[in-house]
């Protein structure tokens, strides 16, 4: 394949923004005919006020907005390209089946069933979601109202849901930990990331290409599937009382910090425990470029490596660990395909310790972004995050603490010590997030917007 | 998955290939020593397979697989495709009426043939019928490193 085009891939899959405040929207298509010729506004015009933001380098001036947005399989059929010669997107079931459909098998049960999920997510409804990406509340208030009037709403779109995400001190999420530190590193993509032992990512993982050793057909027609790329948009809500209390439950067996760090594989700050198992605040510190510089078992490369293949710095049922096992042994292993991009950001006020019945829901939404749900995200989510044994030592009750469907009558959390004697099993918490909201995605590229508003049956 | 007996981490396939010919026979000999250390690092890398065999059966009229592996052979298609699908490109081209070629671009197919390609099994034994590879690799001194398996395995 030849090299990718940042300027038809839409920013957010490549990019990470940085931007203070994020607003989703969730639509329904009323008239398929404006709607899509709504698109058509939203690319090639660059002089206009608001456009769909591309993967190209936005040089020393950072915008003022990026837009961005995702149609679910729903979506396509409302806007009525199954009516395309040629339609197909025969090698994405899941996205076809939509995140619904899918709940089951990543666990999305129980309190995070898709009855009861909001906005419209789930109901067939949920057809387009942009995300607008702003640098102050004036800005996000003007290019919202611009959004709207863009695509006539009331008249070509209904709309069914907003959600904004702020980002918090410190890069940090509502249960306290900073987060976006480890990302793949994607084959000519433009981001620079904090580098890391990894091999580098094929393109093909996260960017519809025509690569013969893609695990896909392009969606067709190719207009439309080419540099296009998937995603599956969560609401997920974070229980910080629970989570706190859960710690400080268990502060007679472990420090509750140790046992936080413990949880994630990674002190609240971000230094991860396989540099640094016995302290947030290594002496010397160790910078920020190194903060991936690690991997759980020796490897040729690893600058940081050490064998920590039995989890006794960091627990082999860490967060970090379950959803990047590097090159640790591991069921679904070689453990450098099941990637995904993360692109979330916290949503509710803050938690202001001493107020636990504030009744606010907060947590985090965004976007889990690769080519294949059924092979990155749902293989993640399935295998790793609500599957437990697939490392050895790894208890077959033990699934991720923070996202994990977990029934206290079987819930286990591994704390393994190099004295056998000394090693902790926490048992009998429930689960500390709920899905509010989820949509399986197809990121389409900006040449393909153009196409579809242009199309007519 | 067509099986009598189920226990429960450990799952038996044993897929039968029709040769088309007994110079396809002669080319598959030649290549599954070949192949050999490509698949042995692949399925090292993937963790679920127990053992695996090829073994040539009726006159060298069909090749099977004989395997024991751990989970759903489907959730992990995409490993396998991605490590070893080019060698059963290979491979199936000795075979009568494969599955939709390449392999990594039809991993449902070739999960649906394969099942279909798959013997009854009438009786299976197995001394530790609740351990899976992980559990056992506990017993065993850690290796130094298990990935990666191919050079940029999901390179273009």
């Amino acid at each position: 394949m030849g090299a990718l085009d940042p300027a038809d891939i839409q920013g957010l899959i490549l990019r990470g923004y940085r931007f203070p405040i994020v607003r989703h929207f969730v639509f329904q298509v009323i008239d398929p005919a404006q709607a899509r010729l709504a698109f058509g506004r939203l690319v090639g015009s660059p002089a206009a006020e608001l456009q769909v933001t591309s993967s190209r380098d936005w040089g020393e001036v950072k915008p003022d907005y990026c837009l961005n947005v995702g149609l679910t399989w729903s979506g396509l059929v409302a806007l009525e390209l199954e009516q395309l010669p040629d339609f197909s997107f025969e090698s994405f079931v899941a996205f076809t089946q939509g995140a619904a459909k899918r709940a089951s098998i990543i666990g999305d049960i129980g309190k995070s069933d898709p009855a009861t999920w909001i906005g419209g997510l789930g109901s067939g409804h949920d057809h387009v979601i942009f995300a607008l990406y702003a640098s102050s509340d004036a800005s996000l208030e003007a290019f919202s109202a611009s959004l709207r009037n863009n695509l006539q709403i009331g008249t070509a779109f209904r709309e069914t849901l907003t959600l904004e995400g702020r980002a918090l001190q410190g890069q940090k999420v509502h249960f306290g930990y900073r987060d976006g530190i480890s990302q793949p590193t994607i084959e000519g993509g433009p981001e620079k990331n904090i580098p890391d032992d990894q091999p580098v990512s094929a393109a093909w993982n996260f960017i519809i290409t025509d690569s013969l050793n893609s695990s896909y057909y392009v969606p067709k027609p190719v207009v439309l599937g080419l540099n296009g790329s998937f995603a599956a948009f969560r609401i997920l809500r974070q229980d910080v009382v629970g989570f706190d209390n859960f710690l400080q439950s268990q502060k007679s067996k472990i420090d509750p910090e140790l046992l936080a760090a413990k949880v994630c594989g990674r002190w609240r700050n971000g230094v991860p425990l396989t540099l640094s198992p016995a302290t947030d605040r290594p002496a010397p510190p160790i910078p920020e470029e190194d903060l991936n510089g690690f991997d759980y078992v020796l490897s040729a490369s690893g600058t940081g490596s050490t064998d920590d293949s039995r989890g006794i710095r960091c627990p082999l049922g860490s967060h970090i660990r379950r959803a990047n096992p590097r090159s640790g042994a591991v069921m679904g292993g070689g453990n450098h395909l099941h990637r995904i991009i993360r692109r979330g950001m916290p949503y509710g006020a803050p938690y202001q310790p001493g107020q636990p019945d504030d009744g606010i829901d907060r947590g985090l939404v965004g976007f889990f972004i690769c080519s294949s749900l059924e092979n990155q995200f749902e293989f993640i989510m399935s295998q790793w995050i609500n599957g437990g044994g697939f490392a050895p030592g790894l208890d077959q009750n033990s699934l991720d603490i923070f996202s994990g469907t977990n029934d206290p009558s079987r819930s286990i959390f591994q704390v393994s010590t190099a004295d056998p004697t000394q090693s902790l099993e926490i048992k009998g918490f429930s689960s500390f997030v709920t899905t509010r909201g989820s949509a399986y995605c197809f990121l389409p590229s900006l040449t393909a917007l153009a196409f579809i508003s242009r199309f007519s049956p | 998955m067509v099986t009598v007996e189920s226990l429960p981490e450990q799952t038996p396939l044993t897929c039968i290939m029709p040769i088309k010919s007994e110079a396809d026979y002669q080319a598959l000999a030649a290549l599954l020593p070949q192949a050999k250390p490509q698949i042995d690092a692949a399925l090292t890398a993937i963790g679920t397979v127990h053992f695996a065999r090829f073994v040539f059966l009726s006159n060298n009229t069909e090749l099977a697989i004989i395997t024991t592996f751990d989970g759903d052979f489907a959730k992990y298609i995409g490993d396998f495709a991605t490590y070893i699908g080019p060698i059963f490109d290979a491979l199936f081209a000795h075979i009568t009426n494969p599955p939709p070629l390449p392999v990594i671009k039809n991993q449902a197919e070739f999960v649906a043939w394969v099942q279909a390609h798959n013997a009854v099994t009438a009786g299976f034994y197995s001394a530790y019928p609740t351990l899976k590879v992980m559990d056992i690799l506990t017993q065993i001194p850690p290796v130094a490193s298990r990935s990666p398996v191919v050079p940029n395995p999901a390179g273009t």
